[in-house]
């Protein structure tokens, strides 16, 4: 469903992807790992069309998108969980929740249900609805990050780090509910860093280094290649 | 006592103009973190677009038909045209120059200002000179027991209320609103929520220059003057106003304004000689406001957590 062919990204006179290509299909999961400075978010830019894309191009559903704006590219079905949770500090709980949601469709009555859901599944961003989400603390923040993701049933889920910075048990939770997300059909595109816990859950996967696709391949041939066993699992 | 109520309806006065034109100040710091100068003399182009229209509506009699209508309908009209003016800023000077370092815009935002000036100046008739403003505002004076209140003062501080809270309305309950909320606070994360950015950021520079243009309207019909330079003066007050409430927030501006009015009409009335050095007392506040309290009253530092 999502297609990158060969993108070449610079910004100003430093190239940071080189002929990076990578595709989605209808229901998967697939994760990009790689250390830090390996080009992974601005991956995740490009397909947002944050990023100067010099060469390549990107479809979406077979239609190209590299050309549209960022709120265009969103409108067509994909939805983000940005890297640092990207919520809105000085935004209630709440508002937070609405702006996964108003700027896509108008139906009231669907949001609230929505909203109720993402209480239901969590009850502590019910309890702070009216907090400022900046008050929040790291794992509440994600939660919410989360939720706000879900307000709208995405066609495709882009995920930067949303691991990062939690607890092992909110590590397990993020975690459960990707799995679950997936279960409905949703698929997932999942940057990580934490290669054990993304390798566990996806069907393909992508290692990135220094803006390269070094290697790609289904779970069974990420987990037992040589080099990345030594590089993510230490053994 | 007597004294003490009639000083506090000059500071709301004088209150309710810097509040019109800080909400707009801040309003661009939020959005575009852009100081833009030329906001004060957007207020003054506001004025020197109205008179014209109000000589066109004299001479062709619509006034004597009726006035009552057909000022609020002419202020409206202005406030448009300054509006559409912000627009034209945004788009010609303010997008081109977004990828640029801020100190570019702060500076080119100067220059805008500078434009309007001189236009003024150059195609007005006789454009140097004060000239005298139509008395748009309702006369005569209001009594009660013993205290005298100008129905033109009162006037305009009622106008500028029902603004102010129609613009808090717009910002807290409105999807437009909580897009101009988002885009102040992340405009990455805000595009990828599906707002758009240009939208939004046009949006307050309409609402923003429309403001400043009914602020100059209001500032020049009270005082039944205007010039081409009065801008710096209003401008410099308006950004005052909004680094004591807090640079970019939107209660912050009201805040500041209301304070920076009520320390200017006091310090003026027990201060010996106060009057005189009114502007100073204002200033003090804002340079101890950036020494002390550089954020401001109302503009709480919120950290992202990591």
């Amino acid at each position: 469903m999502l297609e990158i062919q060969n993108i070449e990204v610079k910004y100003g006179k430093a190239t940071v992807l080189h002929d990076v290509s990578i595709s989605i299909q209808q229901g998967e999961i697939v994760t990009i790992l790689g250390s830090n400075g390996s080009g992974k978010t601005t991956i995740m830019r490009s397909i947002l069309g944050l990023a100067p894309i010099v060469t390549g191009q990107i479809t979406f559903l077979g239609e190209k998108i590299n050309h549209l704006k960022p709120h265009q590219i969103v409108t067509k079905g994909i939805v983000v969980v940005p890297e640092g949770r990207g919520i809105f500090p000085k935004l209630s709980v709440e508002e937070n929740l609405r702006t996964g949601y108003v700027f896509f469709e108008n139906d009231k009555e669907k949001m609230n249900q929505n909203i109720q859901d993402a209480y239901s599944r969590f009850p502590i961003l019910g309890q702070r609805h009216n907090q400022l989400a900046g008050t929040l603390s790291g794992g509440e923040q994600t939660m919410l990050a989360v939720s706000r993701a879900m307000m709208r049933k995405p066609k495709l889920l882009l995920m930067d780090e949303p691991s990062l910075g939690l607890s092992p048990k909110l590590v397990q939770q993020t975690f459960s509910i990707i799995k679950e997300l997936h279960e409905t059909g949703t698929s997932i595109l999942l940057i990580e860093q934490n290669a054990v816990k993304a390798l566990a859950i996806c069907n393909r996967g992508y290692i990135l280094q220094k803006g390269k696709v070094v290697l790609s391949g289904d779970k069974q041939e990420l987990i037992s290649d040589e080099g990345v066993r030594k590089a993510y699992f230490a053994m | 006592m007597n004294t003490f109520f009639q000083l506090f309806i000059s500071a709301l006065l004088v209150s309710s103009l810097y509040t019109l034109v800080a909400v707009g100040f801040t309003m661009y710091v939020g959005v575009i973190n852009l100081a833009n100068f030329s906001h004060g003399d957007t207020c003054v182009m506001g004025t020197f677009l109205l008179m014209p229209i109000f000589l066109f509506a004299t001479k062709m009699g619509w006034l004597s038909a009726g006035a009552g209508l057909l000022i609020p309908v002419i202020i409206i009209l202005v406030m448009l045209l300054t509006g559409l003016w912000g627009a034209g800023i945004y788009k010609i000077l303010v997008k081109p120059l977004l990828v640029a370092p801020r100190l570019i815009l702060l500076l080119a935002s100067v220059a805008a200002g500078q434009v309007i000036r001189e236009a003024i100046r150059v195609i007005y008739p006789n454009g140097s000179n004060p000239q005298v403003f139509p008395k748009l505002l309702p006369s005569g004076i209001l009594e009660i027991s013993g205290l005298r209140f100008g129905y033109d003062s009162l006037t305009i501080i009622f106008l500028s209320v029902i603004c102010i809270i129609s613009l808090n309305f717009i910002i807290k309950r409105t999807k437009m609103g909580l897009a101009m909320r988002a885009v102040s606070q992340n405009s990455d994360v805000s595009q990828m929520m599906g707002i758009n950015i240009e939208k939004t950021i046009i949006t307050v520079f309409i609402i923003g220059s429309a403001l400043a243009g009914l602020a100059g309207i209001l500032n020049g019909a009270f005082y039944g003057i205007t010039k081409f330079n009065l801008g710096s003066n209003l401008g410099i007050k308006g950004f005052s106003a909004a680094v004591i409430g807090g640079l970019g927030d939107f209660q912050g501006a009201i805040v500041g304004g209301v304070l920076l009015g009520f320390i200017e009409v006091f310090a003026a009335a027990y201060i010996p000689n106060g009057s005189q050095y009114q502007d100073v007392f204002s200033f003090l506040a804002v340079i101890a406001f950036l020494i002390f309290r550089p954020s401001g009253i109302l503009g709480e530092k919120i950290f992202e957590k990591v």
